[in-house]
């Protein structure tokens, strides 16, 4: 049985790239081979100059510190404190015992559980815990931090809470983070690239910006539809009078009366039947449908101004 | 009535009751070290060869698994019989407390062992990957993890065999073991007297009570959930 196959699959230093997949699709298989939790049958695993497919399982142990990880369900030590679990992988690691104290006191600062350290997980909320997680994963200071549906079991505003966090993680630490997950909403939180997978193949792959505003594949569709509309505004054609236009924008853009700018000095009126104006990750972007009213040569003047300006603009079909 | 003119009081003799409480208590206490030390080692190779674990090994697992079942399966009087030979060879003798002690830990051990087993079974298999994730080797995930882990469960599982070692040992008294099982066969048995029986019995009853409480006790200690 094959999991994950044919995936070729590069991450940039640095960058917070998303892989987004069904249950099932092998997202989680491939995170995995990523530190060899599973060992892929072919095929090599390099993370940063080093091939971990290589290394001898002493070897393996020693790069794996490279290699931080948190999971959907925390997995920390029950028995053991806060200030224990994060001590944990710096005790694997042989650190002096004043040098521990002293590095998990930073990382409870990091993730700011100062207060907790003394307290057990089962005393902890899912948040805490998976800050817990975060602080373990980074404790010897790891190049790459592997997220397993790191916030699938969360609340939604713990949710965001932990996002911001592994953000901040990726600026402040240069940390390059690589997470799964099933929600869209995720990787358009935080995300610079995703990959989409299916039936344990990469179908898209790209700029979330890209992926996220012109999906090819139909489970990309799907993923983007979960955090979309689901009003389809094509069904508005036949109803209306008047030109119904896509416009799509991204970038600073999207602050500017360019909509007003462009029909000011024509007696062209408009509508917004449908429309979204938000941000990924940093980037605030735009889709609206129009509905414009008036002579057609002007509008199209207007069209023309408004694609001067850079936005995408299209009929809707 | 009936009772009280039976039952003859004076026949307990309480310097005798002493010492073969302390003998049991002695009995207990060693054989219990060497049962959790000898089924700890068992336990934990029986759950780390076992299927989908870190050391699956299906021969090993098999063979030391039969040959736990083997143990277990002897009745403990018979089992007592069948190792006197190794008895004779490790203590020099087959009676008293000393001669009394191997043969409860051959019973002991894989009893405990498999109640190790169990006990690991029930870790989080989640927290075994993320300490491979975060490097561990196998002996860090057993000492570290596991041992930790399973803490409360291998606490139950101490007083569980504990409580089982002292009817053990009074059953080791029919073939001269010592202690108070051996006291109760040959006054409350042999001699007819009922009272050193009742009393050999009552101790009996409030080690095994003591032992208890202080297994729950120390399980609730340890638990974190």
């Amino acid at each position: 049985m094959e999991a994950v196959k044919n995936i070729s699959l590069t991450i940039n230093k640095g960058e917070i790239f998303g892989i987004i997949g069904h249950s099932g699709a092998g997202k989680s298989t491939l995170l995995r081979c990523v530190n060899l939790l599973e060992r892929p049958t072919s095929g090599t695993v390099k993370v940063g100059e080093v091939e971990l497919t290589r290394l001898s399982s002493t070897q393996l142990q020693k790069e794996r510190r490279r290699i931080g990880m948190i999971f959907q369900h925390f997995n920390l030590l029950s028995m053991a404190t806060v200030r224990d679990n994060i001590a944990f992988p710096l005790e694997l690691a042989k650190l002096p015992r004043t040098a521990v104290k002293q590095r998990v006191d930073e990382l409870l600062k990091l993730v700011g559980l100062e207060q907790h350290a003394d307290k057990y997980p089962a005393q902890l909320s899912g948040g805490q815990k998976q800050r817990v997680g975060i602080a373990r994963a980074l404790a010897n200071n790891p190049d790459v931090l592997l997220c397993d549906e790191a916030t699938s079991a969360l609340d939604p505003q713990t949710t965001n809470a932990i996002l911001s966090l592994l953000m901040d993680i990726n600026q402040k630490l240069g940390i390059t983070i690589l997470l799964i997950t099933h929600e869209m909403h995720v990787i358009r939180a935080i995300c610079d690239r995703v990959a989409v997978i299916d039936g344990g193949e990469i179908v898209e792959m790209g700029d979330v910006l890209d992926v996220f505003l012109k999906p090819q594949h139909s489970i990309t569709k799907d993923f983007v539809s979960q955090i979309a509309d689901s009003f389809d505004p094509r069904e508005l054609i036949d109803t209306r009078s008047g030109r119904l236009i896509k416009i799509n924008y991204v970038g600073e853009i999207t602050y500017e009366p360019l909509l007003f700018n462009a029909v000011k000095s024509t007696s062209v009126q408009f509508t917004i039947l449908q429309g979204t104006v938000s941000r990924m990750k940093n980037t605030p972007y735009g889709q609206l449908v129009i509905e414009f009213i008036g002579d057609d040569g002007e509008i199209d003047r207007v069209l023309d101004e408004l694609r001067a300006k850079g936005l995408e603009v299209g009929d809707l079909k | 009535m009936m009772l009280k003119q039976n039952i003859d009081w004076s026949q307990v003799r309480w310097e005798d009751i002493w010492p073969a409480t302390k003998d049991t208590l002695t009995m207990i206490g060693a054989s219990l070290l060497f049962t959790v030390i000898l089924g700890l080692l068992i336990g934990i190779i029986l759950f780390l060869t076992s299927r989908k674990q870190l050391l699956e090994q299906p021969v090993v697992y098999g063979l030391l698994s039969f040959v736990v079942n083997i143990l277990r399966s002897v009745p403990f009087v018979i089992l007592m019989i069948l190792i006197m030979p190794m008895t004779k060879l490790l203590t020099g003798t087959t009676l008293g407390v000393q001669g009394t002690i191997p043969p409860l830990v051959v019973a002991a051990a894989p009893f405990f062992a498999r109640l190790v087993e169990t006990s690991l079974r029930e870790v989080d298999k989640g927290v075994i990957e993320a300490a491979q994730a975060m490097g561990a080797s196998r002996w860090d995930i057993v000492r570290r993890v596991l041992l930790l882990e399973a803490r409360p469960g291998l606490l139950a599982g101490i007083t569980i065999t504990a409580v089982t070692l002292v009817s053990y040992t009074a059953m080791a008294g029919v073939i001269g073991g010592g202690g108070l099982g051996d006291l109760a066969l040959r006054y409350g048995y042999q001699r007819f007297q009922l009272s050193v029986m009742i009393v050999t019995v009552a101790m009996l009853i409030i080690l095994v009570q003591l032992l208890q409480m202080a297994g729950d006790h120390l399980v609730r200690r340890f638990s974190r959930k």
